[in-house]
């Protein structure tokens, strides 16, 4: 076991370097530099010559032209280790001080919407792989295969246009209103939770759809073992076979995914963010990407990425928690 | 003669398949008796699961009783409600099955597995259902104190085959039904595994019936057998008459085929043949085309399931003619 956790980890380790690495050089390699744009604008709004406004820029963002490539590489990487992700292009405030206002609203919305979409979805993928044959089963396939089909922003979109501008029930845009004082309060809590329905919405529709047919494909083979006949024929109540031997088992195949949706929560959310202007990391990233804010990019891309490799972690070590045959490592 | 725990009259079991109907167990009667250890005995697809899953009612979705009567102590089976045999099942008649490796739930440790079956059908605390499963435990010589904390994957084969033995006693059945219980392990766990099933057929005295397609596997501990051929009982007695004193050429070569209970090694020779298709099986006798003693009549006959004496039955025509050499 401590061996293959130092082999997890070490993993862990070299994506995290690789992607680091190929966060540097791909956006070196963007067409349309970046910096080049912003030294042309600086050049028109401040009056001076390009060489000097492109010079400027470049040592805005620390990167002094004259450096070879592999300087400026390890230069970033230094800068990275010590968690410095550098200054947006767009807002003229370090990349951190963004995740750190933006992750808390994506995590939030996220955790509420996958917790919700995976504890309905697998309830009801259950149930369906339990009673076979009711009229709930093709409905919950016709609802997966629509919502997967839609893609997120319109459902989204359609949520917006009926809730929030037609029938006004809940706010267009914004994470809160500004009447409210943030922090541990209940008004603000209510009000944060008030915004968060319509972006939590757009999230879960889908994602039950999703979970249910996972739960029931899982549950359907679990059903098959000899152990639920054998529970069966030992006369154990119909519940406690459903929860504690179908259930239970069922889910740990299901589990590994949520662990991952979870980790990929902080760079999923773009579309969705987006169309209800929700300050979450989603939105940044559209933002950064529409304005090719790319040190801005660059650090929620490096988070996105960080977030999938730490859940995946996450997912092996609650897995052997929840599994008794994986925890003897056997 | 004991009284019958079982009785099983005109029993005919058919599964719905593509090419029509197999009869699977084809106008069997067996009286199983109470208290006593009972073999069914037969080459493999000779229909003893089905007749096993007849009386419990757990056939597979295309299988039927087409025809028969099943009585336990009298009572008629087939005419129970689902809930009734539902309760019945476990509390008068417990199952061993043939997969048994894979019957216990994977994620819980076996002591939570015992105690619930007892919770679940008899009102009495948490800490009594885990006494009475330790004992248990011990009766079939394991050491409680090692097992009711483990998971299944943490205990041999044989382990958890006697866990699953032990749990079929938690309800006190009054008859436990053993389907090739010893399948899947190796020959020194199932020499102990009968050893164990022996000797708890003579402390509780609960009856049992054990299904198998190795006749080495019960001579030791049964004490009356059926022996099965192609979907019909041909030969029933006590386990001294059928071994020492058969007259059906099947079971003479049966056991001939078996070198560790009667004759030596050289003396082996396994019956000539197949066992034939259940969709269209031979007329008259069925074990007809692989008997050494087949006459005309044979062809055209079916013969019936009758008494010889001294509790012995058998199903040949000409069976005054054979005996055990
Ligand atoms: N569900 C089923 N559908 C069709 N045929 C079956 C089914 N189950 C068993 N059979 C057939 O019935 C016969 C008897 O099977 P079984 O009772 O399992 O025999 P045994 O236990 O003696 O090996 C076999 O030929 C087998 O192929
Ligand atoms: S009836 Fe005839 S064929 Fe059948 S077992 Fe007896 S002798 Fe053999
Ligand atoms: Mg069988």
């Amino acid at each position: 076991m401590m061996t293959s956790i130092t082999k997890r980890l070490l993993v862990s380790f070299v994506t995290i370097f690789l992607a680091l690495s190929i966060t540097f050089f791909l956006t070196r390699k963007m067409p349309g530099d970046i910096f080049y744009t912003m030294a042309l604008d600086k050049m028109r709004t401040e009056g001076i010559p390009f060489d000097v406004a492109y010079e400027r820029v470049m040592a805005i963002y620390g990167m002094a032209s004259g450096e070879p490539l592999y300087k400026q590489y390890f230069a970033y990487l230094g800068n990275t280790i010590r968690g410095r992700l550098g200054t947006s292009i767009y807002y003229h405030i370090s990349v951190n001080k963004i995740i750190a206002k933006a992750i808390p609203w994506t995590v939030f919305v996220c955790s509420i919407s996958i917790f919700l979409g995976f504890i309905i979805g697998s309830a009801l993928g259950t149930v369906i792989a339990w009673k076979r044959k009711t009229i709930l089963d093709p409905l919950a396939s016709a609802y997966a295969s629509i919502t997967d089909a839609t893609p997120s922003y319109i459902i989204a979109t359609i949520l917006l246009v009926i809730f929030a501008v037609n029938l006004k029930w809940f706010p267009i845009k914004g994470a809160y209103s500004v009447d409210v004082t943030p922090g541990f309060n209940l008004p603000f809590i209510w009000n944060a939770l008030y915004h968060a329905t319509l972006p939590i919405l757009a999230y879960t529709i889908p994602g039950i759809g999703g979970w249910i047919l996972t739960m029931k494909a899982s549950a359907i083979s679990v059903l098959g073992e000899d152990y639920v006949s054998a529970a069966k024929a030992r006369g154990l109540k119909e519940r406690r076979i459903a929860i504690s031997y179908v259930g239970r088992n069922a889910i740990l195949a299901p589990f590994t995914s949520l662990a991952i949706v979870f980790g990929s929560m902080l760079g999923g959310a773009t579309l969705i963010e987006s169309v209800f202007a929700y300050p979450g990391m989603g939105f940044f990233f559209g933002k950064a990407i529409g304005l090719r804010d790319y040190p801005l990019m660059q650090g929620l891309f490096l988070l996105t990425i960080g977030g999938v490799i730490l859940a995946t972690l996450l997912a092996d070590f609650l897995y052997a928690a929840i599994d008794p045959r994986v925890r003897k490592g056997g | 003669m004991a009284i019958p725990i079982i009785t099983i009259k005109d029993l005919v079991v058919e599964y719905k398949v593509r090419e029509g109907a197999i009869r699977v167990v084809d106008d069997v009667s067996l009286e199983v008796p109470k208290g006593r250890f009972t073999a069914l005995i037969g080459e493999s697809g000779c229909g003893k699961t089905t007749i096993v899953e007849a009386i419990l009612n757990t056939l597979p979705p295309n299988g039927y009783i087409r025809k028969g009567e099943i009585l336990f102590n009298g009572k008629n089976l087939l005419s129970l409600k689902e809930e009734e045999q539902r309760r019945f099942r476990w509390k008068k008649i417990a199952t061993v099955f043939q997969a048994a490796q894979n019957s216990l739930n994977p994620i819980k440790v076996i002591g939570e597995q015992m105690v619930e079956t007892i919770l679940d059908h008899e009102s009495v605390s948490k800490k009594e259902a885990l006494k009475k499963s330790s004992n248990l435990l011990e009766l079939v010589g394991l050491e409680p104190s090692r097992v009711v904390n483990s998971y299944p994957h943490e205990i041999s084969g044989g382990m958890k085959q006697k866990v699953i033995i032990a749990t079929s006693l938690l309800l006190d059945p009054e008859m436990l039904i053993l389907d090739e219980p010893t399948t899947a392990l190796d020959l020194i766990t199932q020499f102990y595994l009968l050893e164990t099933l022996g000797k708890l057929h003579k402390k509780l005295g609960i009856t049992m019936m054990m299904v198998t397609h190795d006749v080495s596997n019960v001579a030791r501990h049964a004490d009356r057998v059926a022996i099965m051929y192609a979907g019909k009982i041909v030969e029933v007695g006590d386990i001294d008459e059928i071994f020492y004193n058969s007259h059906h050429p099947y079971t003479i070569g049966l056991l001939n085929s078996i070198p560790s209970i009667i004759g030596d090694l050289s003396k082996k020779k396994p019956i000539p043949g197949l066992p034939p298709s259940l969709l269209d099986p031979p007329s008259g006798c069925r074990f007809h085309p692989r008997c050494s003693y087949t006459e005309e009549v044979c062809k055209n006959i079916v013969p019936e399931l009758k008494s010889i004496g001294n509790e012995h039955l058998t199903a040949c025509l000409r069976w005054s003619d054979i005996t055990t050499e």
